[in-house]
């Protein structure tokens, strides 16, 4: 071969990329069926898929094209694809995000088009039902709604000669016990201020001691000594800086791992997390349940994920119609879809019907105790999610996680974080 | 020096990079640079112009100070240390010896590798309480209990730059790989019979020699120091405390997760700014022979 | 023989170095998981497993499973986007090779050789697009992107991972084209030759090492590049690597052995070109220093 041509052979080496490369897909078809473009969170997209097929066989004259973007960088890369006005029409949407989205004109409320959709108000559990709601008008339909709990390994607390926590002051206890017995920290932390559910996390622990971190006009009270917020927060400094208890891990995923070493008993988690731990091949599978969130209440926080109709999609009816008939086939109906995944993944459910499926029942009989479950469901509470909730979080997390290390006192903190939440309140507040 | 007496410029060489670089430069650069000075509050319609009321928010925010500071600290103290063993590590390629292919493959590959993927892979080794580095060292009773690698501020620090390292070394490593095999071997032989021993060639000779890859090199690597997200925030999520968290990721996460764009476009000229003022430092301590003048 | 000592000596610490926490990768492939993440490791107290190689390629969930409990799928589907992912990045990539060969060498070349004025201040703009952070030009380029109707097609990955490498390829290849002696080129411009022919048939043959090994660093970039990726993507179709792996490390369903598996396959097309280009950089070495 001589000098020059392979240079010629690295040109042809990328002009066959370019050529597969080229050539954009979508676009609308001319007439006749409609296309949705569905944006969803990468989370068994086989599934999703299998469903969207099941979906497409029923309606013939829909279309669905996927998109989906990995959970970590969900929220930031909708918000650049919503800014950008790229054609979405229905999408995944969290409670977090819903006010922020809704006040930025980016989703339609489906009340407003559909008031059908009301029908399903009194079949939905009713932390989902605030959460997929604003301004009054209920916004979405739920994908998948689920509880942060108190999460242990049962088998090997009991090994020890204890019961499941009810205090707070409790936990503390046994967990001096079960590090008096050579458990260095029993209480395994997700630790990681850039992730939104750091808050949520210990928010649900706030309410099972029954408090609250804001009041009823949205006034910030987590910044009151004497109220439980500053009290658990409190709890947390001193469970980790005097009492040594605390372990971190940065995701749950590493939670899981952690606990599966044995080396830890107590978590609060998402509570699908539970399902994780307890899946078969890991080490200490089985050994995990759920308890009622330790304190005086036994509340915890609840959530729900669910779809979204665009504003886009609303402006046009055909494209809305679809959207609707989608919504209302994966989010509503005789909640088929939300079945599947509770049986198949342990994911949550906001459908109170699911609650008493025999089917539902069986599949989470596997990994977690039914009745309790049910029972703190009952006492769930949704989180408060103003317009700037999401904005307001990104400050505080930074200054939760400097207190727990002590690295900052948690008058400070508290105080900190309640002057920007009022700020936000004045400056965006109606 | 070989030069065509034109003064007119080449623009068939230089083409097709100027295009892409004009339109992809200069409109970002500006559209961020022109963004930086209002204030963009993603919830509400208005845009009022700030002038530099952004930048004053930006470097007196609760995060900066610290932020800078690692990031500084990282980009400073792993910049040098990789080009150092990256030439200490082209050298060994370089020599003939038994496994040489093999060495010479695998030294490549922390190169192909995400940010997030590498720094599973190193929480993997250096975590705390279920870490293999812990294991290893336990069962070789070099220590008596485990250590907390990324459970301690500086030990965090530490940690991540030793992964930092570990993905820069192959580019490092073949840049200064090819810059060394340039080098002329009559120079070195000649000198051999001058009677300088290695020190000495390695001093007077290689050094000089390969200057200027160098230099581009340590630009590199600062650069990469300085816009360094994905791997320490896949390790320590911002580390215990605050203790690794990085300018980077403020820069993206004042726009899309505090919803304030025009604080974030400040931030990113900032880092700009910071990234220009280093690389201009690190050209006028070694003067070379990048600067192109004519 | 103390050189030849310290040689190895110094060989086998960066063999362990670089390649330490990708063997332990192949290691978290193939011990099961339920041994795989005890404390203290006892890695070897069970037989070694294929079942989640066999799983990325074939869907068949591995038998530890199928076991009672459990949300039984809990399995991570994404795994299953390894090969095609991996295809699609490395596809992404050796474009992002050639066009940096090309077109980076020719910029290069002007800089390099040819006298002309405001060379500096394009050189510096060159330059200069590689020094905003690139999460502050996100919005820009996604809004380009979308002008040009390029969003979601592996074109526009291309487009962009050039020119986040072009920068550097150029600054490079300048400094390498003015290393070779000027007194051949100049011989034969005295025999008549045009810039373009002594760029063809002195300069590229010459310094056929360093562009390849440029071209390498441009595939490398590309292939491991995650933000542009996402943001621009979102379909099967322009799916890369990094994404995918992203996903499999975050999902809850996630398993310490298959995401270990997963990283081992990534590092298949990289090995390969590791070998390939590295015999042809070799070779030219050998041969480029003799010609000088």
């Amino acid at each position: 071969m001589t000098k020059p041509r392979w240079y010629l052979l690295f040109a042809l080496l990328f002009l066959p990329a370019l050529a597969f490369g080229g050539g954009q897909g979508g676009g609308a078809a001319p007439g006749g069926p409609v296309t949705l473009e569905f944006v969803v969170w990468s989370y068994n997209i086989a599934t999703v898929q299998d469903n969207i097929a099941q979906f497409e066989k029923a309606h013939p004259d829909i279309n669905v094209n996927l998109t989906d973007y990995p959970w970590t960088q969900y929220h930031d890369t909708m918000v650049l694809r919503l800014k950008g006005k790229t054609q979405t029409d229905v999408m995944y949407n969290g409670e977090d995000w819903l006010p922020e989205f809704a006040a930025a004109g980016w989703v339609a409320s489906l009340e407003d088009y559909f008031p059908d959709v009301k029908k399903y108000k009194d079949k939905t559990a009713s932390y989902a039902l605030a959460d997929m709601t604003y301004n009054g008008k209920l916004y979405g339909l739920s994908y998948y709604a689920d509880l942060i709990t108190f999460q242990y390994n049962k088998k090997i607390l009991n090994a020890n000669g204890m019961a499941a926590p009810k205090t707070w002051d409790e936990v503390l206890s046994e967990s001096l016990k079960l590090k008096a017995g050579g458990m260095k920290n029993p209480f395994c932390y997700e630790y990681e201020a850039s992730l939104p559910n750091f808050y949520s996390a210990f928010a649900s622990q706030v309410y099972g001691r029954g408090g609250s971190l804001f009041d009823d006009d949205l006034t910030a009270v987590l910044n009151d000594p004497n109220g439980e917020a500053f009290k658990h927060l409190q709890w947390l400094q001193d469970a980790r800086v005097k009492h040594d208890i605390l372990a971190f891990e940065s995701h749950e995923t590493k939670v899981n791992v952690a606990m599966n070493t044995g080396q830890h008993v107590f978590t609060v988690m998402y509570n699908y997390m539970l399902a994780a731990m307890n899946k078969p091949p890991q080490a200490h599978a089985g050994e995990f349940d759920m308890t009622t969130m330790p304190g005086k209440a036994g509340a915890c926080l609840g959530f729900a994920k669910f779809y979204c109709m665009t504003q886009q999609a609303a402006e046009k009816e055909a494209q809305r119609n679809a959207a609707w008939t989608f919504i209302e086939a994966f989010g509503g109906g005789d909640y088929k879809v939300a079945k599947r995944w509770a049986v198949e993944d342990g994911l949550g459910f906001a459908a109170l019907p699911l609650f008493d499926d025999p089917d539902v029942q069986a599949a989470f009989a596997t990994w977690i105790d039914v009745d309790k479950f049910k029972a703190q469901a009952k006492l769930a509470r949704n989180d408060v999610n103003p317009e700037w909730k999401g904005m307001w979080s990104e400050f505080f997390r930074p200054l939760m996680a400097k207190a727990f290390v002590g690295g900052a006192t948690v008058k400070e903190v508290m105080d900190q974080g309640a002057a920007k939440w009022n700020e936000y309140k004045k400056l965006l507040g109606k | 020096m070989a030069t065509r007496d034109m003064s007119r410029y080449p623009i068939e060489w230089l083409f097709p990079v100027l295009i892409m670089v004009i339109v992809f430069t200069v409109y970002p650069f500006g559209y961020a640079l022109w963004n930086s000075f209002f204030q963009i509050l993603l919830i509400l319609p208005v845009k009022p112009f700030v002038g530099f009321q952004n930048y004053v928010d930006v470097v007196s925010s609760i995060y900066f100070r610290e932020a800078l500071f690692n990031t500084l600290v990282f980009t400073i103290i792993t910049a040098p240390i990789i080009v150092i063993i990256a030439l200490g590590v082209a050298r060994l390629l370089l020599t003939k010896f038994v496994g040489r292919s093999i060495v010479r493959a695998v030294v490549l590959l922390p190169w192909a590798m995400p940010g997030a993927v590498s720094g599973i892979i190193w929480v993997w080794i250096f975590h705390s309480r279920w870490g293999v580095l812990n294991a290893l060292l336990l069962k070789l009773g070099i220590i008596s209990s485990y250590i907390p690698w990324l459970d301690h501020p500086i030990l965090a620090k530490f940690s991540v730059m030793v992964a930092h390292i570990w993905t820069q070394i192959p580019f490092a490593s073949v840049l200064l790989m090819a810059a060394l095999s340039i080098i002329n071997k009559e120079i070195y032989e000649a000198a051999e019979v001058d009677g300088a021993g290695p020190a000495r060639r390695l001093f007077s000779i290689t050094l000089p020699q390969i200057k200027g890859m160098m230099i581009i090199a340590l630009i590199y690597e600062s650069i990469m120091g300085l816009t360094s997200y994905d791997l320490t925030y896949s390790m320590t999520g911002g580390g215990p405390g605050g203790a690794t968290t990085l300018v980077s990721y403020y820069v993206w996460a004042e726009s899309f997760k505090m919803l304030q764009f025009g604080r974030g476009a400040a931030l990113g000229v900032i880092v700009a700014l910071l990234t220009l003022a280093l690389i201009l430092l690190i050209m006028r301590a070694v003067p070379g022979e990048i600067t192109v003048k004519e | 023989m103390g050189k030849k000592i310290a040689i190895y000596f110094f060989a086998i610490l960066v063999f362990l170095f670089s390649a330490g926490p990708l063997l332990l990768t192949f290691i978290g492939g193939i011990v099961p998981e339920k041994v795989l993440l005890s404390v203290p490791p006892r890695w070897f107290s069970m037989k070694p497993t294929l079942s989640y190689y066999e799983y990325i390629f074939t869907g068949k969930v591995p038998e530890a499973y199928e076991d009672r409990g459990a949300a039984r799928a809990m399995v991570s589907e994404e795994a299953r986007f390894i090969p095609r992912a991996m295809l699609t990045s490395a596809t992404i990539a050796l474009a992002v090779m050639g066009v940096n060969i090309v077109f980076g060498s020719m910029a290069a070349y002007a800089f390099a050789r040819i006298r002309f004025r405001a060379k500096a201040p394009t050189f510096m703009g060159i330059i200069m697009c590689r020094l905003v952070p690139a999460s502050a030009l996100v919005v820009p380029f996604y809004l380009i992107v979308q002008s040009l109707g390029l969003l979601n097609t592996k074109i526009a990955l291309i487009l962009v991972h050039s020119l986040l490498t072009l920068p550097f390829t150029v600054l490079i290849l300048t400094m390498f084209f003015r290393k070779i002696p000027i007194e051949i080129e100049e011989s034969a411009i005295v025999d008549g030759a045009k810039p373009l022919q002594v760029f063809r048939k002195i300069t590229l043959p010459l310094s056929a090492a360093s562009m390849v090994a440029t071209g390498l660093f441009a595939f490398m970039l590309s292939y491991s590049e995650f933000m542009y990726s996402l943001v621009l993507g979102g379909s099967q179709r322009t799916r890369t690597l990094p994404i995918v792996m992203t996903s499999l490390i975050y999902n809850p369903d996630m398993i310490w052995g298959m995401i270990m598996s997963g990283v081992f396959l990534t590092l298949i097309p990289s090995l390969i070109l590791a070998i390939i280009v590295w015999k042809f950089v070799v070779e030219n070495i050998v041969l480029g220093a003799m010609k000088y």
